[in-house]
């Protein structure tokens, strides 16, 4: 998993909306697969790159669960009686599969967060980019949605893009992190590289998780408690 | 009739033409403000970001009096005062901050007041008050009599319609219409050229505090504050679905090898356009849910007799201005009885 920090403003959101074809470059090419996602069509992109955003009210369009499901994959061209089997099996994955009639708009935070997951993750994208993915979730079932992600990447051999400001995620579960500020990229490196570089760069709006002062602290610094675990 | 007239008065061509100019000419407005300012310039035209110019300092009242005695003398009085009045105000942007940002949105905003009037009055100004104001019309293009129904400018007599000769009771373009659209053009621009530098320099709690000591009641007041407030709101709210919608896989620019491909692309477009437009809605009504909340649990209403925390007094210089506009609304309406100074009545 790959993940991008940065202060509000830094230009995080933009180039997430350019990497999922949402903008297209005013200079320069972004290319995901070989393939520019911003010249291709609709069904193509979200084949290629799944955006989860992180109000998912602004993603719903349909008046149920089922309908938002069964939109992405009718876009992806999915026809006929298994549109409906396919998406009762995407509901299930998720344990959403009991509100498959309800309207998204009336569903807990937990419950959207899940449902726009679905709504993405119906098209198969090889790379998703997921914006604050456990915002407003309690900590026990932001762990499940972000468990049920990395099983959902290696089975799929997805690549994920997560974009935070909660550093004890980014730390437990990012490879690579990309800082950027100002509208660039201007680090890069494994959690632990970022988490040292950021407290000498306060502005860079990156705060590091106790459990990385704790193990700086006794000579071993560590991004997470599972890093930790990694090497004792 | 000539060549070039037979082929711009063919019944197809002459009803393309006419309908082209009659469905194009606000979506060409439309298209000019969203490419020009775009989306994010929208959503600033209703923030106020401070400042430290004598503007800011200005009572909120004398402020909304400057709106108010702008819009008034602009309706009364001939255009080229309206004209002089819009550029005053123009002038006084330059006691704003952030001058160029400002200009990039209010520029393309009277830019658009000016080619959406221009193009409503070429069409629309009736015949008789286009001869009283400039003695002769002159046509440009005839229309189909049958948009006459619609209310379009047509003569009452027999006029000269270029490569088409002499017709009875043509209906159509006149260069009169549009000069007297571009003329017309400086009262509303004044007027919104005023609400802007009020908007811009103001900030929202303060206008309400004017509104209800101006003895407007306090509810009203704060509805039309949110009013105006969930206007950027509504347009975010716009833009991210729109790019959620996109996220989704929608596409919303036509696709397709073949025309009928390319028309059943649009239609989908347009379904989904609408399906968004319900998210939009959702959006801003939960927002609403959250005002009103917010609204009950800081009191909103509790007393009867409301304290400030922060108070407006009328100072030298308010008293200074307010004094200049009342002037200005007296000098509109001896002028408005001035012949040659006043404004013509529509229906001469």
């Amino acid at each position: 998993m790959v993940s991008v920090v940065g202060p509000n403003g830094s230009g995080k959101s933009t180039l997430m909306y350019l990497m999922a074809g949402i903008y297209s470059p005013t200079s320069g090419s972004i290319e995901i697969a070989g393939k520019p996602p911003a010249s291709l069509s609709g069904g193509e992109r979200i084949r290629l790159v799944g955006y989860v955003f992180q109000n998912p009210d602004q993603m719903f369009l349909n008046t149920t669960v089922r309908a938002e499901i069964e939109m992405t994959l009718k876009l992806t061209g999915v026809r006929g009686r298994v549109l409906g089997r396919l998406a009762q099996e995407i509901a299930k994955e998720l344990g959403i599969d009991k509100l498959l009639d309800k309207s998204p708009h009336k569903l807990s935070v937990g419950q959207r967060r899940l449902a726009s997951l679905a709504a993405v993750l119906a098209a198969r994208p090889k790379v998703l980019i997921l914006d604050e993915p456990t915002r407003g979730l309690d900590r026990e079932t932001a762990e499940n949605v972000m468990r049920y992600l990395m099983d959902l990447k290696r089975e799929r051999e997805m690549t994920v893009v997560l974009v935070s400001h909660d550093m004890r995620q980014v730390g437990d579960y990012s490879q690579l992190v990309y800082v950027m500020y100002d509208g660039r990229v201007i680090f890069r490196g494994t959690p632990e590289e970022v988490f040292a570089e950021a407290e000498k760069h306060k502005e860079w709006g990156v705060d590091p998780p106790q459990v990385y002062y704790a193990t700086k602290a006794l000579g071993k610094p560590a991004a997470s408690l599972r890093r930790v675990k990694a090497y004792v | 009739m000539s060549e070039l007239g037979a082929i711009l008065y063919n019944p197809a061509v002459n009803w393309t033409i006419a309908l082209v100019y009659l469905l194009w000419g606000p979506a060409l407005v439309i298209y000019l403000i969203f490419k020009l300012i775009g989306f994010r310039g929208y959503m600033s035209l209703f923030r106020y970001a401070g400042g430290s110019t004598f503007l800011y300092r200005l009572d909120p009242r004398v402020k909304i009096l400057l709106s108010i005695v702008v819009t008034t003398v602009a309706a009364m009085t001939v255009w080229w005062i309206s004209a002089i009045i819009f550029i005053a105000v123009m002038a006084l942007y330059a006691f704003t901050t952030n001058v160029g940002e400002k200009m990039r949105i209010v520029v393309p905003l009277v830019l658009a007041s000016f080619i959406g009037t221009a193009w409503a009055q070429s069409i629309i100004a009736p015949y008789s008050y286009l001869v009283y104001d400039f003695g002769q019309v002159h046509f440009i293009y005839a229309f189909p009599q049958a948009l006459s129904a619609l209310g379009l400018t047509q003569a009452n007599e027999t006029a000269y319609v270029p490569f088409l000769g002499y017709v009875e009771n043509p209906v159509g373009l006149t260069w009169e219409g549009i000069i007297y659209g571009l003329q017309i053009t400086f009262r509303a621009v004044a007027a919104i050229a005023s609400g802007l530098l009020l908007i811009f320099t103001t900030q929202p709690s303060d206008i309400l505090t004017a509104l209800e000591k101006s003895g407007l009641p306090i509810e009203l007041g704060f509805t039309l504050l949110l009013a105006v407030s969930s206007v950027p709101k509504v347009l975010e709210a716009s833009m991210t679905t729109l790019n959620a919608l996109k996220a989704r896989g929608v596409d919303l620019r036509p696709r397709g090898g073949t025309p009928f491909a390319a028309i059943a692309s649009i239609g989908s477009s347009i379904k989904y356009v609408l399906l968004a437009l319900v998210t939009i809605v959702v959006l801003t009504v939960k927002d609403a849910g959250q005002i009103a909340i917010a609204a009950e649990v800081r009191g909103f209403r509790a007393s009867r007799h409301r304290t400030y925390y922060r108070d407006i007094k009328m100072g030298r210089a308010d008293y200074i201005a307010l004094g200049l506009l009342l002037a200005l609304l007296a000098l509109g309406i001896y002028l408005s009885g001035v012949p040659g100074f006043g404004a013509i009545p529509y229906n001469p």
